[in-house]
């Protein structure tokens, strides 16, 4: 009677506990497409408003109300499908207006929504839309001059005039099509000879592909960057004044080119920044900060800290992600580092590639060829001292603003040579 | 459904009652210590991460707690313990096959049971059942995580104190039940009484999830944790 007794008390107990627990809803994650369905305007929408919940990384610094945007924008998204059901035409641009007004004020300067119209109207001219935040903010600033792509013809064009200005010994150009990215680098090498016969070598880089381009050591561009990075190991100290990476409109790249930028002028592994990555839905769920090491470089080296070289970077409102993140770990590791020019872009963060979104839980999602969305978000970094720099970029040591000239490239310029002559 | 649960339960207590009716005179207090062993378990649904893989570990426990004996076979306990409930979550994708995180938490407990015991004079069993409430005092992340550039990913160990945030929930609630044994040490004139070794397992069951979710998230996560503790009590 006694046994009985004790397991119908813990039968019982049993099943009480049992029923005290709540069930996990469904909940799309951010690199989850097998189950994406989606129908409507608002379910559209509610989708990516939950991706971008459980996957955006920088909701502990973001200061727009997500939750706020919900309830804001799903009845409007709610009316475009009543529009539509009523027979109406819904346009990209009624699109385009409510996700630049949820995305616009957004932290991630790298952020960036491709959206199609899932009931293409004959007022359409393109399926889809593409809206980067960011690039709103930075031209609110009031230096903002024009879009980096033009910016880039536009240095293109002066540099293959560079004679015209200074006294050049040996100037290279190159542009290569970087297979992984489907895009064209752009490299100008010159080195500048001062009145004293001393030599300045000068590289500008529309991208940071030099990690891409130095694994496949043959073309011009190979050619370009291995004469760019032996004249800075090789010039006698007498004969080497400076070094100048141009890296104004430099649309971003490779993490890996800080090998050959930074790490070739280290004696020691260094903590450059650190990252961190989601670790679960919950918008303050990350991995712990982990460093972000850079590693020495033998092929190219030389101790410009212990030799006191003066490594001036020339940055603008365009020099985006890897454009400014380079100079940010210049600063940070290289004490004869200087930067010229503007504050930057703002896009800090390391970009990952999409298929490595099951590893971080963030990161770029979707594909606008298979879905209707493809929505581009970066991971975190802050720098060693904790600064979030995310959104506000990299302030120069000596700002020479263009706006102030006009427009025109070369007083930043004289203002790096300037300096080295110092 | 649920009134005939309430039913069963009525019934079944009273059924204890009234069997306790031999009860003799004895000491009704006790007040002891207890040092413990627990192995906890984390249930939470893979949602979407699906190749992480959470691992039991063992932890340690020390407390106190208390007595009151109602009757020969039913008593009253409370009690205050530190607990270790903690668990490592593994990735298991082969290219960051390493990282692992082990979750170091230490929790405050404060269970109220219903002990009903049985057996003879010395040595007796017990069956115990009732609520508890916890708090999360404090944790420590550990492991391997990693980083990456464009073309390797590199493996970092870490250790830090968790910086708890708004969607830590640290306080929660769950039930407790469990089995136990005692020996009744007599005194010297042989009148029961004097001191008492227990050995309890006891089951924890969280019925709060320690991660609140957020708007349009429900994700919970509840820790369960099996306590085998040895302890001392002396009667008062």
């Amino acid at each position: 009677m006694t046994h009985k007794r004790f397991v119908i008390f813990l039968t019982l107990a049993a099943m009480l506990f049992c029923g005290c627990r709540e069930e996990a809803d469904y909940h799309p994650y951010i690199g989850e497409s097998g189950g994406l369905v989606y129908n409507s305007y608002s379910s559209q929408f509610d989708y990516l408003w939950r991706c971008m919940s459980t996957g955006y990384v920088f909701w502990d610094v973001e200061e727009t109300d997500w939750d706020a945007v919900y309830k804001e924008y799903m009845p409007k998204f709610q009316a475009l499908d009543e529009k539509h059901k009523a027979g109406e035409d819904v346009t990209l641009a009624d699109l385009k207006e409510l996700y630049r007004g949820i995305t616009g004020g957004m932290k991630d300067h790298h952020m960036s929504f491709v959206i199609k119209n899932l009931f293409p109207s004959p007022n359409d001219t393109v399926p889809g839309f593409y809206t980067e935040p960011g690039q709103y903010e930075a031209e609110s600033r009031d230096y903002y001059i024009e879009h980096r792509v033009k910016e880039q013809e536009r240095l293109d064009s002066f540099l293959n005039v560079i004679e015209q200005h200074y006294d050049i010994e040996v100037h290279e150009t190159a542009s290569e099509e970087v297979p992984e990215l489907g895009e064209s680098v752009t490299y100008h090498y010159c080195l500048i000879q001062l009145p004293d016969g001393r030599k300045i070598p000068y590289l500008w880089q529309s991208m940071a592909a030099i990690s891409p381009i130095m694994r496949a050591p043959e073309g011009d561009a190979y050619k370009l960057l291995d004469h760019w990075l032996t004249a800075i190991a090789e010039t006698p100290r007498e004969q080497l004044a400076g070094i100048i990476l141009d890296n104004r409109a430099n649309s971003g790249g490779y993490q890996d080119d800080m090998d050959y930028l930074v790490g070739s002028y280290l004696n020691e592994k260094t903590e450059v920044f650190k990252t961190r990555y989601k670790e679960g839905p919950g918008r303050l769920e990350h991995s712990v900060w982990t460093p972000y090491y850079i590693f020495p470089q033998s092929q190219y080296h030389r101790d410009i800290t212990a030799e006191n070289i003066p490594y001036v970077i020339l940055c603008d409102i365009n020099s985006v992600s890897m454009g400014e993140i380079e100079q940010l770990v210049m600063r940070e590791t290289l004490p004869t580092c200087y930067i010229i020019g503007e504050r930057t872009f703002g896009g800090t963060g390391p970009l990952q590639p999409v298929e490595y979104i099951n590893l971080t839980y963030g990161g770029p999602f979707g594909n606008i060829n298979t879905m209707c969305h493809d929505v581009y978000t970066s991971t975190f970094e802050s720098m060693i001292g904790g600064q979030i720099l995310e959104g506000i970029g990299c302030v120069p040591d000596q700002e020479v603003l263009r706006k102030d000239y006009n427009g025109d490239f070369k007083p930043q310029l004289d203002a790096a040579i300037e300096y080295i002559k110092r | 459904m649920k009134v005939s649960y309430l039913k069963n339960i009525a019934a079944i207590l009273l059924c204890w009652m009234t069997m306790g009716a031999n009860a003799q005179e004895q000491p009704k207090l006790v007040l002891g210590g207890q040092l413990g062993w627990d192995y906890t378990t984390i249930d939470r649904t893979s949602m979407g991460r699906l190749d992480e893989t959470y691992v039991p570990i063992s932890g340690y426990s020390v407390g106190f707690q208390v007595r009151y004996s109602l009757l020969d076979w039913l008593a009253i306990r409370a009690g205050f313990e530190l607990m270790n409930r903690s668990y490592t979550m593994e990735r298991n994708l082969p290219s960051i096959d390493p990282v692992r995180t082990k979750y170091h938490n230490d929790y405050f407990m404060l269970p109220v049971m219903a002990d009903f015991s049985f057996g003879g004079k010395r040595l007796r069993g017990h069956a115990y059942g009732g609520v508890y409430g916890a708090f999360w005092k404090s944790a420590r992340t550990m492991g391997t995580t990693f980083w990456m550039t464009d073309y390797h990913i590199y493996y970092e160990e870490f250790e830090e104190k968790r910086q708890f945030n708004s969607e830590d929930r640290r306080l929660i609630g769950g039930g407790v039940t469990g089995l136990g044994l005692s020996y009744i040490f007599p005194n010297k004139d042989g009148s029961r009484g004097g001191n008492i070794l227990f050995l309890d397992a006891l089951y924890y069951y969280d019925f709060n999830s320690h991660h609140k979710g957020h708007s349009n998230l429900s994700d919970p996560r509840y820790l369960s944790t099996l306590s085998v503790t040895f302890g001392y009590g002396i009667y008062f």
